[in-house]
């Protein structure tokens, strides 16, 4: 590498480094118990996709925020066996999580 | 314009600073890993999902975005035991292939099983191996002039390229004309 593309590149910059590593390492990390999360989610986008509804009228089914919704679908949150069984039983959905 | 590591104690991979929440590369991968995030975009973008990819749910397009992010996050991940971002980057378009230096380029999983990989991540190469990653995108059309998001991204290529011109050490005769777009 040229010694003046890095001495430019330097002057432009604020020492940081990206925070893709530390959040790759930590996506990485959460992988196994994050893809039963994303399972979920993606069985609600199923739902949503087929009975043409939004977030707010998923939120009005399942009584909750619009908000909470939008955390259901990040594919990130930590479920309970009890709201798990809710979602199914209120967006009558079947095997959200297939044993 | 600001520029920061794209990985801590690698002088070769660069992404733009956008603002406090992050830099280029790691907003992108936010968005690719967040279903909420890829379900707007697939919902606006249905069309071109069917006629593109022949994909006609949603949760599948998010699904291998998921997969498919996962493969090129590992892939930029590999990059210090390799050090050849030559191997991921390749020329924007022909034009950006008959030039060396600051060049726009394009990376993505090439090696996509299920269909052509749409995951798309932009940069500026300044020279063999060293390149400042811009943005990226999902690219569902054939070129990027045909919708609104990756036209900006062109537009953010356009910009780091302008700024590297107007403040850098680069030899001025050896760029690419930015106006030609394949």
């Amino acid at each position: 590498m040229r010694k003046e593309t890095l001495e430019f590149l330097e002057k432009h910059s604020n020492n940081e480094v990206s925070s893709f590593a530390k959040e790759a390492a930590e996506r990485k990390a959460n992988n196994k118990w994050q893809k039963w999360s994303r399972h979920i989610a993606l069985k609600i986008v199923d739902f949503m996709q087929e009975n043409n509804f939004s977030r707010n009228e998923v939120a009005t089914r399942l009584g909750v925020s619009p908000q909470y919704v939008s955390k259901l679908l990040s594919g990130k949150i930590n479920f309970s066996l009890k709201s798990i069984a809710e979602i199914e039983e209120k967006l009558k959905i079947n095997d959200l999580v297939e044993i | 314009m600001k520029f920061i590591r794209g990985l801590e104690g690698y002088d070769h991979l660069w992404s733009v600073k956008e603002n406090e929440d992050g830099d280029a590369l790691s907003l992108l991968f936010k968005d690719w890993n967040d279903a909420n995030f890829l379900l707007d975009f697939f919902k606006e973008n249905i069309e071109d999902l069917k006629n593109y990819f022949h994909i006609e749910k949603i949760s599948q397009a998010i699904s291998d975005t998921f997969e498919d992010a996962d493969a090129l996050e590992e892939l930029i991940l590999e990059f210090p035991s390799t050090e050849n971002l030559d191997n991921l980057f390749r020329p924007l378009s022909q034009t950006d292939a008959i030039k060396t230096e600051l060049t726009r380029n394009k990376a993505r999983n090439w090696n996509n099983q299920r269909h052509p990989s749409w995951l798309r991540i932009y940069a500026i190469r300044l020279e063999p191996n060293v390149y400042i990653v811009t943005g990226g995108a999902i690219k569902l059309t054939a070129t990027m002039q045909e919708r609104k998001h990756t036209e900006e991204q062109l537009e953010k290529l356009n910009k780091c390229r302008d700024f590297l011109i107007e403040n850098g050490v680069f030899d001025k005769d050896s760029f690419v004309d930015f106006t030609k777009e394949d």
